[in-house]
């Protein structure tokens, strides 16, 4: 009965025992490959990290087995997996005529694909982030950036959008879209981004 | 039965402050899925606010497709039984932290700001794996 107990044990174990897998896709234009580290599950350093296109790793705890794997991995294993990730966000830069909420006329013109977009989207929700540029001090482009987008939310919830699905947000100088020394006026950097999500 | 699980979560999001609370949102649902946050078990539809700790869970048919405010997005396959621990995110800064446990299941993961933030700022954790998440796309599977 123990010696039986000896052999059963360790099987059922192993019956058990969960295994885990990483494949890494390939990127595309917009996107990296990138990496992605396996690590020791006790003391979080590297064991080893996965970096090529289409590589499986297997993985238990710190022992890794990579190999890479040729053809359309992708679509034909996890097609309907990667049918179901939404839709990458989309991003839209509007400007504004100095010292005003008014926006810029080529701004104006992209509102309607905005609101499109915002529509087309199951369960969206829509950020938008104010910047400014270097003039000033960080503190204050923070409250300005901020302010900026509160202004563009309430813009929004007046073209019918639901203010439970908005977000406002301000990055101050902190993504300048052209790079300028500091205290330097720019209208191409005083901007507010909406990212439809 | 939905009823009754969906009028306390609308109740939760209205008291929340919604800024603090809001790490993402469903965008996909299919089949049988659901969101465990304590002891409820709120039916996953497009739209619905996720926070910190919430369990995304399918059944066998189950599917589910999650945007978060980083930008990250996820693609939960059947029969998956994924923990959001941990997610912390500043706006202005675009840091945070980001814990994710896939206790079974499938899960396609595309990278987002958190994890461009810093090394290790965004973590996927399975029951034999510990992974350190650069801004990638990736599948992490857990069978037994």
């Amino acid at each position: 009965m123990k010696r039986l107990a000896f052999i059963l044990i360790p099987l059922i174990l192993a019956g058990c025992q969960k295994r885990s897998a990483l494949l890494l896709f390939p990127g595309d234009g917009e996107y990296p490959t990138g990496a992605v580290a396996i690590l020791d599950p006790l003391t979080g350093d590297d064991v080893a990290v996965v970096d090529t296109a289409n590589s499986e790793a297997k993985i238990a705890g710190r022992s890794v087995t990579t190999h890479v794997i040729t053809g359309d991995i992708a679509k034909s294993r996890y097609g309907t997996l990667l049918a179901n990730l939404p839709d990458a966000p989309k991003s839209f830069t509007l400007y504004f005529k100095p010292n005003s909420l008014d926006l810029i006329d080529q701004s104006q013109a992209e509102l309607p694909a905005l609101l499109a977009e915002v529509k087309r989207r199951a369960g969206v929700d829509v950020e938008v982030v104010g910047h400014t540029d270097t003039t000033g001090s960080e503190v204050l482009n923070d409250e300005l950036s901020q302010k900026r987008a509160g202004e563009v939310a309430t813009m929004f919830q007046k073209l019918g959008l639901d203010s439970t699905i908005i977000r406002a947000v301000g990055r101050g100088e902190r993504e300048l879209k052209e790079q300028t020394a500091d205290e330097t006026a720019s209208e191409v950097n005083r901007r507010v981004e909406v990212v439809v999500r | 039965v939905i009823q009754r699980f969906v009028l306390p979560a609308v109740l939760m999001a209205g008291l929340a402050t919604p800024a603090m609370a809001d790490i993402g949102r469903i965008k996909i649902a299919t089949g049988g899925a659901l969101v465990e946050r304590g002891t409820q078990k709120i039916p996953a539809k497009p739209g619905l606010v996720l926070e910190q700790g919430d369990t995304l869970v399918t059944a066998r048919d189950g599917r589910m497709g999650v945007t978060f405010i980083d930008n990250t997005r996820f693609s939960a396959g059947p029969n998956s039984r994924i923990r959001l621990s941990e997610f912390q995110f500043n706006g202005t800064t675009r840091r945070g932290k980001f814990v994710t446990n896939l206790d079974r299941g499938l899960l396609a993961v595309v990278a987002g700001q958190i994890a461009k933030s810093e090394k290790n700022a965004m973590k996927v954790q399975t029951p034999t794996a510990l992974l350190g998440v650069g801004r990638a796309r990736f599948v992490v599977k857990v069978s037994s």
